[in-house]
């Protein structure tokens, strides 16, 4: 037994398992006191909860049907700017007295805001002295606009119309609006900075994502290991189609992957991945085949003779008997592959990434035979040229990471194409063949 | 009281009765309390420790499975990850030099140790770095694995037995340092 070991024991047998010292009673009133309280506090949490997913609902509700707001410029000074607000502008137009007509009111105003919309102050000006002469009519209806004239010292001012009749005559510094149109400008003073926009609401991070970050930013090194199934895809449009008749019996069909995998972070968000990665591709083949025999076979009818009192005489012997057989079935073909990955990742949010990368083919096997050049014939796949795998290969990884004790949990989407093929000289094309599919990963912390 | 009369008692609580309640803390908590000692940096952090242990003892009861072993084993275990737990939403502790600290390992023989009282001891485990605290209790007194241990605390096997040798280090030295001016009454 090592010294430390009986250091050890040492210290077992010196602290003891139990406190002697020890009031029972002011504990029990003290959990008493504290399991109370937890009640009441998970109740106005979840309150708060509530209150606050059902305040950013009807927050949300208000932005969507709240009008946007625009800033104008006026051309006659620089330094002058103009705050419009459409919201009372969309109020349905009050019914007005005498001879005055409410519908081309309206429909002026909405000229209006088009207007604004579109070109910009000097045209409010030119609407508005439009709607003044096509609501009143009246030559008494006096205004003065003075657009060159508004400047950042200038007062505007608005009347609030709340009768159904208009002013007889307004004589301002600025411009009157009609009643159906509610212009709340205000003049933001010369050199003023623009309005710094809030932070947001609030910002939630998970509990579990900010304890995974915090693992992740004391250990950089992660390894584990990945298994992937996916469907695959094969490209053969590259190639001479003479070469291809014949081969619509086979289908592509699944993708297969496992490998081993070390990730270092670079930075905060970025990581490199590499390992080792085993991947089998499967093909599906239907094939039939048929097969002509023909051998002379005894005991054949060969012959029948009628006589001439009708009856018939059958001639047996020996006689050539063609057979054609057909056979029907389904094989799989598959090819194997060893590869070294390298992605690049980004964690784009927490817990999510992404990641890009080559994946160079190291070793490669093929097991399986497509239809030959003659009928009934076959050839085996590792004899194709075409067949020979990809020595180079595009992955795309999209994966969300749960974080668990230690390491994490990723699952994702992953696409893989081959980009260059090794390919025999003699091949007359080649097939690039990609897949896609879920991934799932298990990563351990490294010190 | 037997493992029949703990699991009549269990019975007891899982239907609300209040005075079950406290028959299972008084007969537990010492134990439990003995265990947040260890965990905690102070006394009263293990008071709190010990609250938090039994109201998520008392709020995992059901799922206490007798066939699965006896109800102390469970309720211990239950409080020692609870002491983790608190002690994971601590502030992280800047790491312990060990540089500066001379080594007096050799120095401190079997005479010394029959002189040291349990609450220095207990002291010079609570002067360990919230991490070092937790390998060590774990290692020592609970005798985890130190593959179960990494596995829980999120570190490496390697980290753990490390932590662990470290913190004994510290602890033989803090001993030995604190033997000739040892005052009981100071650590009360």
């Amino acid at each position: 037994m090592s010294r430390n070991d009986w250091f050890e024991e040492f210290l077992r047998a010196r602290i003891s398992r139990e406190s002697h010292a020890f009031d029972t009673e002011q504990a029990w009133n003290r959990l008493q006191q504290r399991r109370r309280k937890r009640k009441p506090r998970l109740a106005i949490l979840l309150w708060c909860c509530g209150l606050l997913i059902a305040g950013a609902g009807f927050r949300q509700w208000i932005l969507r049907d709240a009008p946007a707001t625009q800033v104008f410029r006026p051309a006659g000074g620089e330094h002058a700017a103009a705050e419009y607000s459409h919201a009372h502008a969309k109020e349905p137009a009050k019914p007005f007295a005498g001879t005055q007509r409410p519908e081309q009111a309206t429909v002026n105003s909405t000229a209006l805001e088009n207007a604004v919309a579109e070109t910009g102050f000097k045209n409010i000006v030119n609407h508005i002295e439009t709607a003044h002469h096509s609501i009143a009519g009246k030559p008494d209806l006096q205004y003065n606009i003075s657009s060159a004239g508004i400047s950042g010292a200038a007062v505007v001012e608005v009347p609030e119309v709340t009768t159904n009749e208009l002013p007889e005559k307004t004589e301002r510094q600025g411009f009157m609006m009609p009643p159906s149109i509610s212009l709340l400008p205000s003049i933001t003073p010369p050199g003023a900075q623009p309005e710094k926009q809030a932070p947001p609401f609030f910002e939630f991070e998970d509990k579990n994502t900010a304890a995974f970050r915090k693992r992740r930013k004391r250990s950089r090194w992660q390894a584990g290991v990945t298994l992937g199934y996916g469907l695959q895809r094969v490209d053969r449009a590259s190639g001479n189609s003479a070469w291809l008749a014949g081969r619509d019996d086979e289908e592509a069909l699944d993708a297969i992957s496992a490998g081993l995998l070390v990730r270092r972070h670079i930075g905060d968000r970025w990581f490199l991945q590499s390992g080792v990665n085993w991947l089998r591709l499967t093909d599906r083949r239907r094939f039939s085949s048929e097969s002509t025999t023909t051998a002379s076979q005894p005991n054949q009818l060969v012959q029948v003779i009628v006589h001439a009192d009708g009856s018939e005489e059958k001639v047996f012997g020996d006689a050539p008997v063609t057979t054609v057989t057909r056979t029907e079935g389904v094989r799989y073909n598959r090819y194997e592959r060893l590869e070294l990955p390298l992605l690049a990742g980004v964690d784009i949010l927490p817990g999510l990434s992404a990641s890009a990368g080559l994946a160079w083919g190291i070793w490669s096997r093929s097991s399986g035979y497509v239809a030959g050049p003659d009928p009934g014939q076959e050839t085996p796949v590792s004899e194709l040229g075409y067949r020979k795998g990809g020595l180079v290969s595009g992955l795309l990884q999209i994966e969300y990471s749960l974080p668990l004790p230690g390491g994490a949990l990723g699952l994702g989407l992953q696409g893989r194409k081959d980009l260059l093929n090794n390919a025999g000289r003699d091949a007359g094309f080649e097939e690039r063949r990609g897949a896609l599919g879920i991934a799932i990963s298990y990563r351990r912390m490294l010190r | 009281m037997t493992e029949t009369e703990i699991l009549r008692t269990v019975e007891a609580c899982l239907r609300r009765d209040i005075r079950a309640e406290k028959v299972l803390f008084e007969y537990f908590a010492p134990r439990v309390f003995a265990l947040a000692r260890r965990y905690a940096p102070d006394e009263t952090a293990a008071q709190d420790f010990l609250q938090e242990c039994f109201v998520a003892v008392f709020d995992r009861l059901k799922k206490f499975d007798p066939a699965r072993g006896e109800f102390g084993a469970w309720l211990y275990r239950v409080s020692v990850n609870t002491c983790l737990q608190l002690l994971r939403r601590e502030k992280q502790q800047p790491p312990l030099d060990f540089g500066d600290v001379p080594v007096l390992v050799d120095d401190l023989g079997s005479e010394d140790l029959l002189q040291i009282p349990e609450q220095l001891v207990l002291e010079g485990i609570r002067q360990l770095p919230a991490g070092y605290r937790q390998v060590f209790n774990l290692a020592v007194f609970e005798e985890w694995p130190h593959r179960d241990i990494s596995a829980k605390l999120g570190i490496s096997e390697s980290a753990s037995r490390s932590q662990l040798v470290r913190a004994k280090q510290f602890l033989k030295n803090f001993i030995k340092k604190s033997l000739p001016s040892y005052e009981p009454q100071r650590l009360v």
